[in-house]
């Protein structure tokens, strides 16, 4: 295992991984995998196999070139990461399934590379990186959520919050701190650490909302415009997000009532709730912050996966076109 | 769903908005029967429902969706049955304030579900926002104790719009 000592806030580490034989689908979760590396810190390149040397090699089993770069990547010690075969351990060889998702592929990657497991956490303030893709808040929540998810106290410029999945609500001082700290979602410069359970200081006056929301909101915010794309797979919803206080997000709550039910990648609920995939992208990075969206091991449930109507369609319609559901844009 | 009376009911304990969230719902002034607190007040709730709020809601056809409100005192508990029936669906509406707002969530639901076991529900919590420790997974977890996940919102009952957005999550429920 390599070890990298990068935390967010100092020089990102850049990383070099090379494949090959891989199917065009593979080297793209690859890539995806890869990109998210940056939520660590970790600036990673994709380059096919040309014999030199690099920091990781990514292979398919059973490919004759894959063979042959293997041989020379251990004579090097170059750890290396098989997708697909009987995955047999041995030193410095990795192993994952043959359709394995960007998010598992992420998963591989951060033991390879020695990435602690978790959000890295800063403890005072950070520099900012300049690159918001590179340490994007929103990006780095969504994978503690998705991961640990304890609560966290951060801090974006003047402002505090605490974020506490545990009861799906967001504490700030004041509304306007609420909507400072929201909007800075897709900016690196924020400053985050563990929320101590035994210390649930209760300032008088401070205001709660609903992290769901917080967080939706913040994704499909034109503030974070340069959200990566969403980490292949299949994903649905463990319950059914707090959408209460957004009543302007017609389309994300006709999407979650999708998601529930259905298993879906993002093209799929695109497709069945008509969406744009871009939207459907950024709110499945505000559904996987605030905890809630989780990949789907199973397959796509349902013939279509499109929405079923109820018993009596036409009460339901009569319903919807009066509640704004079949007319609704957010 | 018998298309020749639509009816939406909007249940809960004294105190958690019913009676707001039918005002903020209707398109004209409510029936209601609110008479004054007997046992004094509830923060700034100086009266209470003693038999039935009732308003209607006009849809694009003209057909009125009728919308009743459940008193929430238990010695009302045997009006529930007789308002449920036929109803298309279910707002429960549950005050935040209330530290023990998932066991009255728990049992509310089982009430429901004991009278209608098919009836679309959607929980609004209301008073949340300066709740520093109000927990909506408590209150989540509570819900998946009786059955499948509801839509839990939290919301302001005074809103037109987050309370429209209750009945768009219970339709949503029903598909």
């Amino acid at each position: 295992m390599l070890m990298l000592t990068q935390s967010f806030g100092t020089a990102t580490s850049r990383v070099l991984i090379r494949h090959a034989g891989l199917e065009e689908s593979q080297e793209r979760r690859i890539r995806i995998a890869s990109r998210l590396l940056s939520v660590y810190g970790i600036k990673a390149s994709v380059e096919p196999w040309d014999g030199t040397r690099c920091t990781l090699l990514v292979v398919t089993a059973g490919d004759v070139i894959g063979e042959r770069a293997v041989q020379l990547a251990q004579r090097r010690h170059t750890p290396v990461l098989v997708i697909g075969g009987g995955g047999v351990p041995d030193a410095g060889m990795f192993h994952v399934a043959e359709g394995a998702p960007s998010a598992m592929i992420l998963e591989v990657l951060r033991t390879i590379l020695g990435v602690s497991g978790g959000l890295p956490v800063a403890s005072g303030p950070e520099t900012a990186s300049g690159d918001v893709l590179d340490a994007c808040a929103l990006v780095r929540l969504a994978d503690h959520a998705s991961g640990s998810g304890g609560d966290l106290f951060a801090r974006v410029g003047s402002t505090d919050i605490k974020f506490r999945w545990s009861s799906g609500r967001v504490v700030a001082a004041t509304h306007s701190d609420l909507l400072h700290a929201r909007d800075r979602l897709g900016q690196a410069q924020w400053s985050i650490r563990p929320l101590d359970p035994n210390r649930r200081s209760k300032a008088p006056g401070e205001v709660s909302a609903s992290i769901d929301v917080f967080f939706l909101r913040g994704a499909l915010s034109p503030h974070a415009k340069t959200l990566p794309a969403f980490p292949a797979g299949r994903f649905q919803l463990a319950d059914w997000p707090d959408l209460g206080s957004a009543p302007d997000l017609v389309q994300s709550l006709a999407l979650a009532g999708h998601l529930i039910r259905h298993p879906a990648t993002a093209a799929e609920a695109a497709k069945a709730t008509g969406m744009p995939l871009e939207l459907v992208e950024r709110s499945f990075w505000g559904f996987r912050a605030a905890g809630l969206l989780a990949e789907s091991g199973g397959a796509r449930s349902g013939a279509t996966g499109e929405a079923k109507l109820p018993a009596k369609p036409g009460v339901w319609k009569k319903l919807a076109a009066r509640f704004g559901l079949l007319r609704g844009s957010d | 769903m018998d298309s020749s009376s639509l009816k939406l009911v909007l249940a809960g304990p004294v105190g958690a908005g019913k009676s707001t969230a039918i005002r903020a719902l209707a398109d004209d002034e409510p029936v209601s029967t609110e008479m004054p607190m007997s046992e004094g007040a509830i923060g700034d709730k100086t009266t209470t429902t003693v038999a039935l709020d009732f308003a209607t809601v006009q849809l694009d056809d003209g057909q009125p969706l009728l919308v009743y409100g459940l008193p929430g005192q238990a010695y009302f508990a045997h009006m529930r049955a007789i308002v449920l029936e036929g109803a298309v669906g279910a707002l429960l509406l549950l005050n935040g304030r209330d530290p023990d707002v998932p066991a009255v969530c728990r049992e509310w639901l089982q009430s429901l579900r004991k009278l209608e076991p098919d009836l679309a529900i959607v929980i609004g919590i209301t008073h949340t926002e300066h709740l520093e420790a109000f927990d909506t997974r408590a209150v989540q977890a509570a819900a998946k104790s009786v059955g499948p996940p509801i839509p839990i919102f939290t919301v302001d009952a005074r809103d037109r719009d987050q309370t429209a957005h209750l009945v768009r999550a219970l339709l949503l429920a029903m598909v």
